[in-house]
């Protein structure tokens, strides 16, 4: 299908080769038929200065693994003889297309690096092998701990030229673990890589959230003694209590257009209800008023409505809410324990972790309720769904192998991998949104 | 014959209130707050009424409830022990209630000590709503021991959710243990 559709394309695609791309590779919403072909060859040491720290290896990996992750790559993996890391050019006319062709590669990356005093450079090329063209190029400049960065800004880019969508690469995941013995909030990449504490509260620190820009994170902490909603200013560390109403202050989500929050409070008699505060902690309006459980709720990304679980059925169930009129759907029916909903950010499902068959899956529903999908096995605990910014790929906890870890999959299932490790639990993922900072 | 008992039990709350006034007024002289703070108390205590009816609890049982705290009142030194639910319930059972008569009879007996109520959940299901759920058992309990004569300045309440685990293990022995009100003295 891709080389039809690269072949149908050439002549137009030679002139144009190093300008603004608007040829689509791979269609990412099209029925997967097969995945696309594509090779990263180590880096190349384009200095005489040794290799110490296997820089050109990692790179290769980093973008090699984004690439699979992604879920519409196949790498080809390249034999000795086309890896060369010596031949010392990056340009096309070096390339061997029809070797990397008779291996069924179709697209190629190769990349080179310079180690200098203070960090090192690095240079990276997409090429079309079937067109034998220049696709990209970028060139980097960092410390020899930014590599990973490096690898995953590649990979951004790579994705946008082949698929005209933006990558996720770049993007972080903050979670709830205790491996130190007490609660806190961690980030790290999206594949786990680039671990850092984010909380030292001792305390219980839960459900971490996203703020739309990706530079603030709300959380529940016990820090005081109740359960209250604190806001973390990322680059500064700043840190303030920003809703302690009497009674649960907990399950903060951010607005999409990050005025607001909506969280669930209990200040009335111990009725647990959802409501929307400022960023001040000020009320701005009570959403549900019922004498049930009401909580966990997550916006659509247009902000019009929420969804929530509640108990009003008898059982924790989904339900939606049109924000204006407070409108309210049940949106789950089988199944008699479904939490912790997640909208997806193109707005068509809602994920949730629903009990069946004495354990917790991943599910996923249409708004209207319809076409529901069970993510996860049978017989394996998964909680806490999380979508990626583009809405292809969900995180998740999983208690499969022994202690929780966070896990990340695509939305249909497919793909599931653990992205942390270690001795303590992980739950509670986040994924941020798109990090236009980084 | 429910009438007469219905009466009663609102002559016992009229009586009750009375000598709360009357006690509160001599002892401190301040006779406006402490009207505010008995009419505060009498409210919690009609609003728990009403939710404990809610939830099933007839008064006649709440009133057996209390003659059976208003014996025990005249043992001294029990102690303040923990009630167990039910998965995903915060209803008191014959148990928890039996339990709650003998702790109600010790907090009327020391009314100056105060007393943390702290709901709690086993692992199963999601941390954020088995938050909601370990206030709902809180609030039972607490609710409970108003209607027992407990005074509400005695008493406040936290969930932990799942968070606080009394027993550590992944099976029903471990839940059973976990899902719990647990009475932390000030």
């Amino acid at each position: 299908m891709n080389k039809t559709m690269i072949a149908g394309t050439c002549l137009l695609a030679m002139g144009l080769a190093a300008s603004v791309v608007a040829k689509v590779y791979i269609y990412i919403d099209a029925p997967a038929t097969s995945k696309f072909p594509i090779a990263v060859p180590r880096f190349k040491n384009m200095n005489a200065l040794p290799d110490q720290q296997g820089v050109s290896t990692s790179l290769a990996q980093v973008i090699a693994q984004d690439l699979e992750l992604s879920g519409l790559f196949r790498l080809v993996t390249p034999p000795p003889f086309l890896e060369n890391t010596d031949d010392g050019g990056l340009t096309g006319e070096r390339i061997r297309w029809n070797e990397w062709s008779l291996l069924g590669a179709e697209a190629l990356i190769q990349g080179g690096f310079f180690q200098e005093d203070n960090g090192i450079r690095v240079e990276a090329r997409l090429f079309d092998v079937i067109k034998g063209s220049f696709i990209a190029g970028k060139r980097y400049f960092g410390k020899a701990d930014d590599l990973r960065l490096i690898g995953h800004k590649f990979s951004d880019e790579v994705m946008h030229r082949l698929t005209g969508q933006r990558g996720i690469f770049l993007t972080k995941i903050a979670f709830v673990s205790d491996r130190s013995g007490k609660k806190e909030i961690y980030l790290m990449d999206y594949d786990g890589h680039q671990l850092t504490q984010v909380t030292d509260h001792q305390s219980i620190t839960l459900s971490p959230a996203w703020s739309p820009d990706g530079k603030q994170l709300l959380f529940t902490s016990y820090k005081k003694g109740n359960p209250d909603v604190y806001l973390r200013e990322l680059f500064y560390g700043r840190e303030s209590r920003i809703s302690h109403y009497s009674g649960l202050n907990i399950a903060p989500e951010w607005s999409p257009d990050g005025k607001k929050i909506v969280l669930t409070l209990s200040e009335d008699r111990g009725n647990a209800d959802i409501y929307i505060i400022n960023l001040k902690g000020e009320k701005i309006s009570r959403l549900t008023s019922e004498w049930a459980n009401d909580v966990s709720p997550t916006w659509s990304p247009d902000g019009g409505e929420i969804a929530f679980v509640s108990n009003r059925s008898g059982t924790p169930q989904i339900y939606t809410m049109e924000v204006a009129s407070k409108k309210v759907k049940r949106l789950t029916f089988e199944g008699n324990y479904n939490t912790s909903p997640a909208w997806s950010p193109r707005g068509d499902r809602i994920a949730f972790a629903g009990r069946r068959e004495g354990s917790f899956a991943i599910l996923t529903v249409n708004r209207d309720g319809s076409d529901l999908r069970q993510l996860t096995p049978d017989g394996v605990n998964c909680e806490d769904p999380s979508w990626a910014p583009n809405g292809r790929y969900l995180a998740f906890s999983s208690s499969r192998s022994g202690r929780k870890k966070i896990y990340i999959m695509l939305a249909d299932g497919s793909g599931q991998k653990a992205v942390t490790t270690g001795t303590g639990n992980d739950t509670n993922p986040s994924w941020s949104p798109f990090l236009d900072y980084r | 014959m429910v009438r007469a008992q219905k009466s009663l039990c609102i002559l016992s709350i009229m009586v009750f209130v009375l000598s709360l006034l009357t006690v509160s007024a001599c002892r401190r002289g301040v006779v406006k707050d402490d009207l505010d703070e008995a009419a505060a108390q009498e409210k919690m205590r009609e609003d728990a009424l009403k939710r404990l009816g809610e939830e099933g609890i007839s008064e006649e049982e709440l009133e057996a409830a209390r003659r059976k705290v208003a014996e025990l009142a005249d043992q001294k030194g029990s102690v303040l022990s923990t009630v167990y639910f039910a998965f995903d319930d915060f209803s008191l059972s014959q148990e928890a209630k039996t339990v709650l008569a003998q702790n109600a009879a010790w907090l009327i007996n020391n009314p100056q000590r105060e007393v943390i109520i702290e709901g709690h959940c086993d692992e199963r299901g999601n941390d954020e709503y088995n938050i909601v759920l370990g206030e709902r058992r809180a609030n039972s309990v607490k609710r409970y021991l108003i209607v027992m004569g407990v005074k509400e300045s005695q008493l406040s309440t936290i969930s932990f959710g799942e968070e606080r685990p009394a027993a550590r293990g992944h099976n029903e022995a471990a839940w059973a243990q976990n899902r719990r009100a647990e009475f932390v003295l000030q």
